[in-house]
């Protein structure tokens, strides 16, 4: 068993993770990327969308610590794997209702954040589901 | 097969072949989803502008628009991107277009550029102010929703323009309420608000001294005039007439804006088409590679198939059985990540290639995931049958005791 | 029942011929049980496969039950090896994604439809090789005797009128090897004619009859 194989499960996890973190960050726009602010007065404030994807950054470095986690608490695999399931889950729900992109369907967020944030989630919610299976091949008898 | 239960038949067998290295038939099942992911994609755009364009043309109903000269390009984008336009000439030219032979209808717009909100992320729209009396493309689907005249203060939106029925909206310092709401069509309509064209001057009048920015439309004045012909298949003809005897216009024909469409569709092909192609040629090699790997790891066992009675057609059907279930099962998972991909970012891929999209129909869309499955399958298939040919000039006894 | 007349066959490697066997003459009486010794590369797997039809002999015919195996097709010839002849190998020949059970009905997979694919017999013919209640096993699961067995179980299912047997017994424990050759003498007994290629000396005398392989050249012993 060399590394890769031993220690799959952590290593995409904090792939999946960093990649999250990164692409909500420099990838996906949201509507301040695009210039958009709202005016008060004479200064510029934030729309929705900015909260949304710093919340979908936190959650992609939550999945890169479990991840991280599995490297450290190798037993513990079934249930980081389960809950890094759930933060897929919240990644998908956060653009959708904990913290809502902008109304209007055309706006810059709702063509890159929302819907990359939306994949992101699906991405590891699938990943975490399937890594609660035990693989015979890849796990041989050490994972139980 | 008609098998007492339990025989293990030709499909079943290869089936839970695919589990024997499960790493890399994974590997394989990726390369053919990305393939039929793409080209299921591609697929289904396609029907969707073919399918938007259609819609919003009928829905529109004219076979010729007259604008200003120099606006071609921003009715273009108007009427299939709903992007917000302002042009406009003397509205007394109606009845010369009226009077050319071979025109059934003629009719009067106004567009209308709405000031940039304030309030979070309500975009710039497009008004479009009609005229009741002559109309014959806003009439026809607004009888439908609504059964009966506007009142002066009444809009109708498209689809996409946020608000509910009886909401308030202000345009230009002028209260309108929302009357009905239209069906979506892909196109610009989708984010429009009409409105009567006598709403629209008596903005116009009162932006003056109730607006941040004044809107100067003077009284009569249009930005296009559509129109409705006896027989569409003349309007090239008729195009021209109207462009040689007004002058100061242009003319865009239906058949034109379809033209346009399929050029931006075009564009966005040249890109898609060669990572089609080149994923493509990745995969069937990698499937020639991994059933020649397969035959010869298993030329033992496809011996012993032959001994226990199999035929050399059947001992190839295996095989072949096993690319084809592969390639389909690839083709299955492709077309359903290709949908749901593609459904995330449809909005995104229309705005940046200016492309009308509405979702065909549930029978077309099936039918073009059927036929990616099948022609996944079915490439799988063919990608085997060379190494499955190659086991037939092998007898029985040398594959049982090769080593 | 089998009529082997002037058969040759040899194997090219590289550039040189290797005769495995040279105008071989013989005949096998329904009912023998025909035990075929030789050294290494005597040519005896190449005879069992020459008889079952597996590999066409360079000159001779090869005749089963009165039919000359090459004058047909390769549809007919896989039929007739279907009904007529079961196969039993050195090497564990199980199919590894499919259960002991399922293992067992593979002969049936290849008949016509509705001529095959009797379980009850399936189930009982495991259960005399001494796997009852494994039915539902993967092969990985069962030890390399119990496969053995299902590949017996197996060769038996259609019924053949002729065995055909390659070191069925090595790499087995002494215990299994006689349960093995038990059985396959009970089969004789009931009327099924077996030829069997063996290493070991010590069960010639379970057999009716024994052939030597020498050089590609054939000896009867009585």
């Amino acid at each position: 068993m060399n590394f890769l194989s031993r220690n799959w499960r952590g290593l995409l996890f904090i792939f999946l993770g960093l990649f999250t973190v990164f692409g909500a960050h420099y990838f996906l726009d949201t509507c301040a990327d695009a210039g958009h602010f709202m005016h008060m007065g004479d200064k510029e404030i934030h729309m929705g969308c900015t909260w949304t994807e710093r919340g979908v950054i936190g959650v992609g470095g939550l999945v890169a610590f479990m991840g991280l986690a599995m490297l450290i608490a190798r037993e513990s695999w079934r249930g980081l794997s389960l809950a890094a399931a759930g933060a897929g889950a919240l990644m998908i729900l956060i653009p959708l209702y904990l913290i809502p992109t902008c109304a209007m369907p055309n706006m810059p967020c709702n063509l890159s954040l929302k819907p990359g944030s939306l994949l992101l989630g699906g991405l590891v919610l699938v990943a975490g589901l399937i890594s609660m299976i035990r693989f015979r091949k890849l796990d041989g008898a050490e994972a139980r | 097969m008609p098998h007492s239960k339990g025989v293990p038949g030709l499909w079943r067998l290869a089936a839970l072949n695919l589990l024997r290295n499960p790493g890399r038939s994974i590997a394989v099942l990726l390369g053919v989803l990305l393939v039929a992911g793409t080209a299921f994609a591609g697929g289904l755009i396609t029907l969707g502008v073919n399918h938007a364009v259609e819609t919003g043309l009928a829905r529109l109903g004219a076979d010729l628009m007259v604008v200003p000269k120099g606006s071609v390009d921003a009715t273009h984008t108007a009427l299939v991107m709903g992007e917000p336009v302002a042009f406009y000439m003397d509205g007394a030219i109606l009845g010369q277009v009226a009077a050319i032979p071979g025109v059934r209808a003629a009719s009067p717009q106004i567009y209308v550029e709405t000031l940039s909100s304030s309030a979070c992320c309500t975009g710039r729209m497009m008004l479009v102010g009609y005229d009741p009396e002559s109309d014959f493309t806003v009439k026809p689907w607004l009888r439908y929703v609504l059964n009966r005249a506007l009142d002066p203060d009444e809009i109708i939106v498209g689809n996409h323009v946020l608000g509910l029925t009886g909401d308030p909206m202000k345009f230009y310092g002028t209260d309108f309420r929302i009357a009905a709401r239209l069906d979506p069509t892909g196109m610009g309509m989708d984010e429009t608000v009409f409105l009567p064209a006598t709403a629209v001057w008596e903005m116009a009048k009162n932006s003056v001294t109730l607006a941040e920015e004044p809107l100067a439309i003077p009284d009569g004045h249009v930005s296009a005039i559509l129109v409705g012909l006896n027989d569409p298949a003349q309007a090239p003809e008729i195009a021209r007439q109207i462009e040689s005897q007004i002058s100061g216009v242009s003319v865009v024909t239906a058949g034109q804006i379809t033209q346009g469409v399929s050029d931006d569709l075009d564009g966005l092909m040249t890109y898609l088409l060669p990572i089609i192609v080149g994923v493509l040629l990745v995969v069937l090699v990698l499937f020639v590679i991994l059933f020649a790997a397969i035959a010869h790891e298993r030329s033992r066992e496809i011996g012993l198939l032959r001994a226990l009675g199999a035929t050399v057609r059947q001992a190839i059907a295996a095989l072949l059985m096993e690319a084809a279930f592969m390639g389909g099962l690839g083709g299955l998972a492709g077309v359903l990540a290709g949908y749901a991909v593609y459904g995330l970012f449809k909005t995104a891929i229309m705005v940046s290639y200016t492309l009308p999209f509405l979702y065909p129909n549930a029978t077309q869309l099936i039918s073009l995931g059927v036929a990616v499955v099948a022609l996944a399958a079915l490439g799988g298939a063919l990608a085997a049958a060379y190494p499955a040919w190659r086991l037939t000039r092998l007898d029985p006894h040398h594959a049982i005791h090769a080593r | 029942m089998i009529e082997l007349e002037k058969v040759s066959k040899f194997y090219q490697t590289g550039a040189q011929r290797v005769d495995a066997l040279q105008e071989l003459n013989d005949q096998v009486e329904k009912g023998e049980f025909l035990m075929v010794t030789g050294r290494s590369g005597a040519g005896k797997s190449t005879l069992l496969s020459l008889v079952g039809g597996l590999i066409r002999p360079d000159t001779g015919v090869v005749k089963v039950e009165g039919k000359n195996l090459w004058a047909m097709s390769d549809a007919e010839r896989s039929q007739f090896r279907s009904r007529h002849m079961g196969f039993i190998f050195q090497f564990a020949s199980l199919i590894p994604t499919l259960s002991v059970l399922e293992n067992a009905l593979l002969p049936s997979a290849f008949l016509p439809t509705g001529q095959g694919g009797d379980r009850t017999r399936a189930q009982e013919l495991l259960e005399r090789v001494g796997l009852a209640g494994m039915t539902d096993r993967l092969p990985w699961q069962l030890s390399g005797g119990q496969q053995k067995r299902v590949a017996v179980a197996r060769a038996l299912l259609n019924n053949p009128a002729l065995l055909l047997a390659d070191e069925p017994t090595a790499d087995l424990d002494e215990e299994t090897e006689r349960e093995i050759v038990s059985l396959f003498q009970e089969l004789n007994r009931n009327g099924t004619t077996i030829i069997m290629v063996t290493h070991n000396t010590d069960l010639i005398d379970a057999a009716s009859h024994h052939l030597i392989l020498t050089g590609g050249r054939v000896a009867r012993v009585s």
